[in-house]
């Protein structure tokens, strides 16, 4: 895998579903600093992104969960890797939910989620079967047709913004920016990357492809965010489910070009396959390390089956699913972002320390 | 369609179809981890067909997790 398909990818788990589901939640807590919300969930991803920076410094050649095991020795460092297999599993189940209900509540109200569903894993399974580089050359012929899709969305909307609905900034102060950030920030995952370091050709641009691939991820979503608040107002971005399609649908221009949605769709769904293929190889690689196995390929139709499994019992509805994303998730993503890379990070400084006072008190 | 059932009823294939693959590994490993994950995929995909509720990933996350998203803004 080469650095610009590492910043492909990267790009498109930042932006993933994030570009669909973010905008309500900064608007619901920010008001009209939701953009300013999205600006600082940039920087709290930034300072996470140099964390994971400094985790493959500190463990060269080694995949996250071989970080694990390297910090905590070996079968604790089996537990943690667990951890994020559950953590994965749980929120690939999410995202398949997730689109399943976008799809039948806005584009499709008569098709059972069920299928839908089942479709989308069938191209996944697909994919899986072929190997990440497979996913990475896709994630190149995608790329260039995100931005132009990004580019028309935005062009056709510049006419409709009104700049009042920004005002007044700040009016609730910084608190309410940061919270929303932090919220965020926390479904950007980045730590996913960090996975497939060991598998890049070079090792020589990937801090730059990481970073560029999320700063410019970050661009497309605070850029969503902002023309949420201009376009359609603090009370119908805070109040929608998906405000980004609903901005979507106000495209009109000249009374010609209409029902541009789909555009928003398509690199929705471009996006999405990118994030969840991401997780879904991220868990094979978990399991490959955890048990020791030669390869993890043959289990991808029963990986599958039980992403379905987690989507049906995980995305039960939209009500309860709103209400798990503001009380239960931030908690547990925190854990898996930024308590346990600190601790693997902490451990791995102590142990390089150790060893070089070992190595100095050796009698000569 | 009953896709619980659909997919219930699929898995002795998947097990038809990756068995030859896992035969070329030669690894007693690999078999049992997939035998183990083919077991608990087919064993919850048929109790969803049963209509038996499975436990929700959610509800078990907010309990273990708790403490931590009281001090969370």
């Amino acid at each position: 895998m080469g650095s610009r398909q590492f910043f492909i990818l990267t790009f498109g788990l930042t932006v993933g579903t994030s570009i669909l589901v973010t905008p309500s939640g900064l608007a619901a807590t920010a008001r009209e600093d939701a953009w300013l919300g999205g600006l600082a969930g940039y920087m709290i991803n930034l300072g996470m992104a140099a964390m994971y920076i400094g985790l493959v410094k500190l463990f060269p050649g080694q995949n996250l969960f071989g970080m694990f095991e390297k910090a905590f020795g070996k079968w604790a460092g089996k537990a943690v890797s667990l951890l994020y297999f559950v953590y994965f599993l749980i929120l690939a189940g999410t995202l398949l939910g997730n689109l399943g209900f976008f799809v039948t509540s806005e584009v499709l109200p008569d098709t059972p989620i069920d299928i839908v569903q089942i479709l989308f894993l069938a191209a996944c399974v697909m994919c899986a079967k072929t190997g990440i580089v497979v996913l990475a050359r896709l994630g190149e012929l995608m790329f260039p047709w995100i931005l132009f899709f990004f580019m028309v969305l935005i062009l056709a909307l510049l006419p409709q913004i009104e700049w009042d609905y920004i005002a007044p900034v700040l009016e609730g102060g910084l608190g309410p920016v940061l919270t929303a950030g932090f919220h965020a920030s926390m479904f950007q995952e980045l730590i996913v990357m960090v996975v497939f370091v060991p598998q890049l050709a070079s090792l020589r641009n990937w801090k730059g492809a990481f970073l560029g691939g999320l700063t410019f991820g970050h661009l497309l979503l605070v850029s969503v965010v902002l023309f949420s608040v201009l376009i359609l107002g603090i009370e119908q971005s805070a109040n929608s489910t998906f405000p980004a399609y609903a901005l979507a649908k106000t495209i009109s221009l000249g009374n010609f070009l209409q029902r541009i949605e789909g555009i928003l769709i398509a690199l929705w769904i471009m996006t999405f396959f990118l994030k969840t293929m991401m997780l879904f190889f991220s868990m094979m690689q978990g399991m490959k390390t955890i048990l020791g196995l030669k390869s993890a390929s043959y289990a991808v139709y029963p990986i599958a089956v039980v992403l379905l499994l987690v989507a049906w019992n995980t995305y039960v509805n939209s009500v309860y699913i709103g209400e798990v994303i503001q009380k239960v998730w931030g908690g547990y993503a925190m854990i898996h972002l930024v308590a346990i890379p600190l601790l693997t990070g902490a451990s791995g400084l102590l142990r390089r320390r150790m060893k070089i006072l070992s190595e100095n008190a050796e009698p000569t | 369609m009953n896709w619980s059932m659909t997919l219930t009823l699929l898995m002795p294939l998947v097990l038809l179809l990756e068995w030859p693959q896992l035969k070329a590994l030669k690894s007693k490993r690999d078999k049992a981890c997939f035998v183990a994950v083919w077991l608990v995929a087919t064993a919850a995909m048929g109790a969803e067909w049963a209509g038996l509720q499975l436990p929700r990933p959610m509800e078990i996350i907010r309990v273990f997790c708790a403490p931590i998203n009281a001090m969370l803004p």
